[in-house]
């Protein structure tokens, strides 16, 4: 029997990946087996693509053809090792040149071979307000909207934080603490554990019993933003995978919720998720369309949670592929989408009820641009001021950055709905 | 101590049943040396007598990365149990190819050691996998046998042209 090449199947991964805008390395991690150290060369590669496909690049005499583009990525491949794992330079071309064997390219060999020795002769590039490690689009916005874009970009390149969130309906952060086996931290709620190295989710005591679940710290503020009133209504109208639905649930175990996704798949998933942390009966699942009130039985809500479809861009760190599948057509296409789910809701909110507007997004085009449009339009919403102890304040709203290394980028903003002018006698 | 070569698959001699071993002696200890050399060379993690056109009942396994806890298997008899697990598997025979299989979670296995001394052992993961794989080759039964014909036939294709091409 052989071990597989992980090199070789990292490459071939990559290659697809690139190829492929509907395969993301999540489809991968489900659906491949992936070994740890695949899975750090596809998270790691994807994170630096930009600048290894440039050192590449500027060595090869003429691009490779299209079918050729496993050989390309693992070049790609190669120089991550030669540049952040710090693999001395004779094994990574050793191991390249296996590699290649692997894929059944022979022919390859000396090329791989050439290129690898001159790379680790060669210094790794260092991203520039010219050459940064993102797509054209991404860079252009980023710089246009941050003094400090540089920076940003440069932190989405590096590994994410992870962190948990106690399901306070099943124990305390005191109770879990003890029984985890890992270094960690409370970070801005007691609820949220900051973990000092990643634990794989498997690995966390209690995790099928629902005593803990995995969640950035930066999307834990929903629960804490949105103002749920002692036995209130909410609706989460983008819930799935549903850990913002569920910490609202853990924060208000008077309240009841009403959930929407459109995507039956996904629904399934935060289903499953829902019966692990024990909060199926909590609250009314429909799969539906929230640009649309067809599931909608009429009754106002307290509250509204809006996490809406964006670009990711805030979860670079996590989810890499974004930056080689995601286009600036995309932009558009969501910021319609965002406007058009905030218009349809609104009337579903009672007067003095809020609606929490949130994405994972660094982009004002999906984040700012988004409330401002809204509020040209919409005379009973009022802005209440945010106020975070990390990231910005915003013309609108508060922006998670993440330059602080222990969040993704995420924004917030709240609106009120104003009570109706008294005009009685 | 020698390499060997290696038969690839769709090779008629990968299909043939092996033999028990008759004896223990210095012949098959000379064998077990070389079949973990050519192992360790390939390399692979695993090797049975038939891939090297020996048709005797004999494996060689090493699943470690430090390649530094080598098993010998003379005429191995296996029992399995456990749940049925898939992982993608690989053979120095099929190279190059890596599809998901099925096996049993546990095996316990009852062989003589390269001094010919009874043992048994129980492996779970992928040494378990391991032993299955390697038991298959002394059947004259491959990986390939367990996917589909057409994923099968592609493979033999691609492999009888590429061992057109380096022939």
């Amino acid at each position: 029997m052989s071990a597989r090449n992980e090199r070789a199947r990292a490459a071939q991964f990559l290659a697809q990946i690139a190829k492929s805008p509907n395969r993301t390395i999540d489809w991968y991690l489900s659906n491949k087996h992936l070994t740890a150290f695949e899975s750090e060369l596809l998270h790691g590669v994807l994170r630096h693509y930009f600048m290894l496909s440039q050192r590449v690049n500027v060595l090869l005499e003429k691009p490779l053809r299209e079918k050729d583009l496993d050989v390309f990525h693992l070049m790609l491949v190669g120089a991550y090792q030669l540049d952040k794992l710090r693999i001395p330079a004779h094994a990574a071309v050793d191991e390249s040149v296996q590699a290649v064997m692997s894929l059944r390219k022979p022919w390859a060999k000396g090329l791989i071979n050439a290129v690898m020795r001159k790379l680790a002769n060669r210094e790794p590039i260092v991203a520039t307000e010219q050459s940064f490690e993102a797509p054209q689009w991404l860079g252009e916005s980023v710089f246009e909207q941050f003094s400090n874009g540089l920076e940003i970009l440069n932190s989405l390149t590096q590994r994410p934080p992870m962190c948990l969130r106690v399901n306070s309906m099943k124990g305390t952060p005191e109770q879990y603490t003890a029984k985890l086996d890992a270094d960690c931290q409370p970070l801005w709620h007691p609820e949220t554990l900051l973990l000092h190295a990643p634990v794989p989710q498997l690995h966390l005591p209690g995790y099928a019993e629902g005593l803990v679940s995995v969640q950035d710290a930066a999307g834990q503020w929903a629960a804490h933003l949105l103002d749920v009133p002692l036995g209130g209504t909410f609706l989460d109208a983008c819930a799935a995978p549903g850990g913002k639905l569920f910490h609202v649930l853990e924060q208000h175990p008077s309240a009841r919720a009403t959930a929407v996704e459109i995507s039956e798949r996904r629904a399934t998933v935060l289903d499953e998720q829902a019966l692990r942390l024990g909060h199926n009966q909590r609250f009314t699942l429909h799969i539906g369309d929230a640009t649309s009130q067809s599931w909608w039985d009429g009754a106002l809500f307290d509250a509204i949670l809006l996490d809406a479809p964006c670009t990711g861009t805030g979860t670079l760190r996590r989810n890499p592929d974004i930056k080689l599948h995601r286009s600036h057509e995309d932009i558009a296409q969501l910021t319609s989408l965002q406007s058009q789910l905030l218009a349809n809701l609104w009337p579903m909110l009672k007067a003095g009820g809020s609606l929490l507007y949130c994405t994972c997004s660094i982009l004002r085009q999906e984040n700012d641009d988004i409330i401002e449009l809204f509020l040209k339009d919409a005379d009973d919403a009022q802005l209440v001021p945010l106020h975070l102890p990390t990231g910005q304040p915003t013309r609108h709203g508060w922006q998670l950055l993440p330059t602080d290394l222990r969040t993704d980028g995420f924004y917030y903003a709240k609106l009120v709905k104003a009570q109706p002018e008294n005009h009685g006698p | 101590m020698a390499i060997l070569p290696i038969l690839e698959f769709p090779d008629p001699r990968l299909r043939t049943r092996a033999k028990p071993v008759q004896k223990v002696d210095g012949r098959i200890s000379k064998l077990v040396d070389d079949m973990l050399e050519t192992m360790y060379e390939a390399p692979g993690i695993g090797l049975a007598a038939t891939q090297v056109n020996v048709h005797e009942r004999v494996i060689v396994i090493d699943v470690t990365e430090s390649k530094d806890a080598p098993h010998v298997f003379i005429n191995p008899s296996l029992s399995l149990s456990g749940n049925i697990l898939e992982t993608e598997e690989g053979c120095l025979s099929v190279p190059g190819f890596y599809e998901p299989v099925t096996r049993h979670e546990f095996v316990r296995v009852d062989a003589l050691d390269a001094s010919g001394n009874a043992f048994s052992l129980e492996a779970e993961g992928l040494l378990s996998i391991c032993i299955q794989h390697e038991c298959d080759h002394l059947e004259g039964k491959l990986f390939v046998d367990y996917l589909s014909g057409l994923k099968r036939t592609r493979i033999k294709k691609k492999l009888v042209k590429l061992q057109k091409q380096s022939a």
